[in-house]
């Protein structure tokens, strides 16, 4: 409950900061729309000149992308705010200041700020599973399901995305390898039969956005069964453990402000 | 003569700011890592030529992905960025004092950080050059060279004038976003402009849209490009926005009350 309050108070108070930049958020809707047209330009023209998406019809190909884009909106909305505020921290020495409070640091860290920036993409991207739900015929049910699934899938791509931002501890400015983690949620973008089999292996084992983006749509599509869901969950478990012990590993080499 | 004396400045502005980008070389090579994901379109073109699902060999697909994101990551202009936060924050005052305007000085700032990012391409072009042999054979220098080096000028001018608007809406910088969007899709990184459709495409022709990247990725490839035409095209679109800069950057200095003023 405690956290619940302390998440509401964090989250309001960023929000409201960006709210005094209103025009940007206008830039940043039509902006958004650009793009989205974009993808969905792009789609069908690589669809039209042969590029084969790995034997996925289009609408269904349509349900990756707008996987990737809600994602996408995660990582804008979420991860980049909360990770560069960390890394800001460790430069400036205020990380103490998180140290000190009684709550988990980590999730302090995590879930410190949210930015608006995210909202477009996470409406594009939902607009984009609804456009191909409605395509396919598929069911409420299923379309909630994909929803539940991309929430995991994001929850995923936040814990990597922390681990990789903990090198801040070592060598400060991060900002610009965050921004390179979403390179990967753009290669997600279309399924990973598309891509050729060294790559398909390095998106299922390696950085594991065959998991977050193709992965909710098969199960959803009927093409693999829901025993898939376990494998993303397993990454989320191990990601979760792995997170917890380096951030304690890296605490241990963070030479504070004062010390 | 006012023109070498500037030239002069530029020449020593621009080493100035290679100095400064240098002391950040991580930070820029991950930048320039940041910018290689068109190169996963070039995975999916590849693996469908290879399966003869495409008009010509893979081999011209590499060609065209690799060497229209090596445009795309030199041709980029953030002048933007420079000017409208210069405005937003006052310190305009101080370079319009200097004896040297500021358009040349956010100039020099693009050379310096271009050059400084020239040795970390190495690495990476090296590696490439060693895994796909096929980008052994470069394009034309000449005419790739002056696509490069016409469609920064003009996407220089475009952020010099998007840089001026915060004179009147304080912050502009944001405005250049939805250009960039247009660019990854509509310039060629995301997909050979071949693959749009006739009419689409011969319309985009008369915009400096596809000369960011989808032209110098054809002439690597050994696709039909006319280079003059897009060189004419860049430089009435420069030449345009040019004017528009110069009439649009006196009525601003004159609304300007720098910070306090």
């Amino acid at each position: 409950m405690r956290y619940l309050a302390v998440l509401l108070r964090s989250l309001g108070a960023t929000l409201a900061a960006d709210m005094s930049y209103r025009e940007d958020f206008l830039v940043a809707l039509f902006t958004t729309a650009l793009e989205t047209l974009g993808r969905v330009v792009a789609l069908f023209a690589m669809v039209h000149a042969g590029v084969g998406l790995g034997g996925w019809r289009l609408e269904e190909a349509l349900l990756v992308v707008g996987a990737a884009v809600f994602l996408l909106g995660l990582h804008v909305g979420l991860v980049v705010p909360n990770l560069t505020a960390f890394s800001r921290r460790v430069l400036l020495g205020s990380l103490d200041f998180v140290l000190l409070r009684p709550t988990d640091a980590q999730f302090l860290l995590m879930f410190e700020r949210v930015s608006l920036w995210g909202l477009p993409d996470l409406l594009a991207g939902a607009g984009l599973v609804l456009w191909a739900a409605a395509v396919l015929g598929l069911g409420g049910g299923r379309v909630l399901a994909f929803f539940l699934l991309l929430l995991l899938a994001g929850w995923l791509f936040y814990l990597l995305a922390f681990l990789v931002s903990l090198l801040a501890i070592w060598v400060v400015y991060v900002h610009n390898l965050i921004n390179f983690l979403a390179n990967f949620l753009r290669a997600g973008q279309y399924p990973a039969a598309a891509y050729g089999p060294g790559l398909r292996l390095f998106f299922t084992l390696v950085v594991p956005v065959y998991w977050m983006t193709t992965v909710p749509a098969e199960v959803v599509l009927g093409r693999v069964g829901w025993g898939a869901v376990l494998g993303l969950f397993a990454w989320v478990l191990a990601a979760f453990g792995l997170g917890r012990w380096l951030f304690r590993l890296a605490l241990r080499h963070y030479a504070s402000a004062s010390s | 003569m006012k023109f070498w004396l500037y030239l002069q400045k530029i020449q020593r502005y621009t080493l100035g700011y290679l100095a400064v980008h240098l002391e950040y070389r991580f930070e820029l090579f991950f930048w320039l890592l940041g910018q290689v994901w068109p190169l996963f379109w070039m995975a999916l073109w590849r693996e469908a030529a290879a399966r003869d699902a495409l008009f010509g060999e893979p081999a011209a697909y590499t060609r065209y992905f690799v060497y229209a994101w090596l445009a795309a990551s030199l041709n980029t202009a953030w002048s933007a960025n420079l000017l409208s936060t210069a405005i937003r924050q006052g310190y305009l005052s101080y370079q319009l004092l200097r004896p040297f305007p500021p358009v040349l000085e956010a100039l020099s700032e693009h050379f310096g950080a271009i050059l400084a990012q020239l040795p970390l391409m190495a690495p990476l072009l090296l590696a490439a050059f060693l895994l796909l042999p096929e980008l052994r054979s470069p394009p034309p220098l000449f005419p790739y060279l002056a696509l490069v080096v016409g469609y920064f000028a003009f996407e220089f001018t475009l952020g010099w004038l998007i840089g001026i608007l915060a004179f009147w809406f304080e912050k502009s910088e944001n405005l250049y976003a939805p250009y960039a969007a247009l660019r990854v899709f509509f310039g060629g990184l995301a997909l050979p402009l071949t693959a749009l459709p006739e009419g689409l495409r011969s319309l985009l022709l008369y915009t400096p849209l596809p000369y960011a990247a989808y032209a110098p990725g054809a002439l690597a490839a050994g696709w039909p490009v006319t280079v003059g035409r897009g060189m004419g095209v860049l430089f009435l679109w420069t030449l345009a926005l040019g004017l528009l800069a110069a009439g649009l950057w006196r009525r601003g200095l004159r609304r300007y009350g720098a910070v306090g003023g």
